[in-house]
């Protein structure tokens, strides 16, 4: 777009009435980098829920937090995003470098924890086959925090995020061949410790 | 029931296989129970992760998320480490001295041992945050400390620092002989209502709350005062922590019924009887 983003799209935006909720990632990150926070904010609401999923299974103590800084950082480099239709991957790539650096503190981490204990759910006796499933989502959880970072990485962007192999492959700057192995590799660990 | 081409159900899955191989094993699937069990596992497995529970509260992520956008960007773990040694590595023998001198302030009581306590919560969490129960006694206000006797006209407060750089919840209540709950914070005046943890602030230095609460019809005996500080996204309600308690007396230690994610400390004290007998 030609003109100055720091004033034109939001006008643009009230006159032709259209809602943020309508708009495609691109737009929004061009308003953001415009100063529009709530542009940004409709962006963290539309992505929220996949990177703290991804952030929480990578890291269960710090789940919340590694996708703040994700999306922090998403911001920090928003005057710097091509708008090329491939916000996901964009995003992706920053989540997933910064669980990767985040394993590099000094300190171990403390034990796993479990996942956003639904307290409710807990507290309720006549829902025993919904704390039975979230038992074994729990169980699962914790495999795949176990699992060694690369494999990770995979199976959680390939199993958690649906993306393709082409897709991972950029993110993680592999090849493709090497992508598919480590998920291979990531799965059949997880039926060892699962399944037998 | 086994059999040897079960090992390569993962690499189908994973798409791992050439494909006239991932043919003949799909071949191989119809007629093999126990392939076509083991890939159903597989695939319930894969199912597990590509669900999403217990992403809650969204909308506050959101508003926390923005509100972070205006700080200034926090310095690495390793800086943060570097920084807390060099302040030790300086603090040390200048604190060293000042004892040796006698004008180190000498004020047993103030200083409250954590590791004595049934250690429960978010590691990180646990380092970044404090919270204190004051004993407000007339004029005179102090640490509450464990073991102390507490009188019917006495009061508590709350003081807290939160070094996280984001705003927590922090709850606040006592729990008597009878196993009834008084909260001090969040208020919990009319039944019919739910509130939620109340909000902290980030803050490096103590900062009181500011009500002083003098719980009203405590049954004379043990009294377990707990503090529980959790993550915004993790904040728990009056009426799920009660369902927590539900049925639970004071003789154990209630820390660790909350969630492993949530820092709880406890003191126990001793309520003293009214002058009606209770």
């Amino acid at each position: 777009m030609s003109h100055d983003p720091k004033v034109i799209p939001i006008q643009r935006a009230r006159v032709r009435g259209r809602g943020l909720c309508e708009r495609s990632d691109d737009e929004l990150m061009e308003l953001a980098a415009g100063g529009v926070r709530d542009a940004f904010g409709e962006l963290v609401g539309r992505y929220q829920e996949r990177v703290r999923a991804f952030c929480r299974r990578w890291d269960p103590e710090r789940g919340d937090d590694l996708a703040q800084e994700a999306f922090l950082q998403l911001w920090a480099a928003r005057k710097r995003y091509q708008p090329r239709g491939q916000l996901p991957l964009y995003l992706f790539t920053i989540v997933r470098n910064r669980c990767r650096n985040a394993r590099r503190g000094w300190f171990r981490r403390p034990p796993l924890e479990p996942l956003s204990p639904d307290v409710s759910a807990l507290a309720s006796s006549d829902q025993l086959d919904a704390v039975l499933e979230r038992e074994r989502a729990l169980r699962v959880d914790r495999q795949v925090a176990q699992l060694p970072p690369k494999l990770r990485e995979a199976v959680l962007l390939r199993f958690g995020e649906e993306m393709s192999y082409a897709e991972i492959a950029s993110i993680v700057g592999a090849p493709e061949a090497t992508v598919r192995s480590r998920v291979f590799n990531g799965l059949r660990r997880l039926q060892e410790e699962l399944l037998t | 029931m086994t059999c040897p081409r079960t090992e390569s159900i993962a690499r189908l899955i994973a798409e791992d296989l050439p494909v006239a191989e991932a043919r003949a094993l799909e071949r191989h699937l119809e007629g093999c129970p126990a392939c076509s069990g083991h890939r159903a596992a597989a695939l319930s497995l894969v199912g597990s992760i590509g669900s999403r529970p217990g992403v809650e509260d969204g909308e506050a992520f959101v508003r926390e998320t923005l509100a972070r956008l205006d700080r200034p960007p926090t310095r690495s773990a390793r800086w943060r480490i570097l920084a807390a040694a060099a302040v030790v590595l300086v603090a040390l023998p200048l604190g060293y001295l000042g004892l040796r001198l006698g004008s180190a302030p000498d004020r047993p009581g103030t200083f409250t041992a954590r590791g004595q306590r049934p250690v429960t919560g978010s590691a990180r969490l646990r380092r970044q945050v404090g919270v204190e129960p004051l004993l407000v006694r007339g004029l005179d206000r102090r640490l509450l400390e464990d073991g102390v006797r507490l009188r019917p006209a006495d009061a508590l407060a709350f003081r807290y620092s939160n070094l996280s750089g984001r705003t927590l919840r922090l709850m606040a209540f006592a729990v008597d002989a009878s196993g009834e709950v008084h909260w001090f914070y969040p208020a919990y005046l009319d039944a019919g209502t739910d509130p939620a943890a109340v909000p902290i602030e980030a803050r490096a230095r103590g900062k009181l709350l500011a009500e002083v609460v003098q719980p009203q019809g405590v049954v004379a005996g043990r009294l377990r005062v707990v503090t529980l500080v959790m993550e915004l996204s993790r904040a728990m309600t009056v009426k799920q922590v009660e369902r927590l308690l539900s049925g639970r007396d004071a003789s154990a230690s209630l820390s660790p019924l909350f969630p492993a994610a949530i820092v709880a400390d406890e003191w126990t004290v001793r309520m003293e009887g009214n002058a009606d007998g209770r």
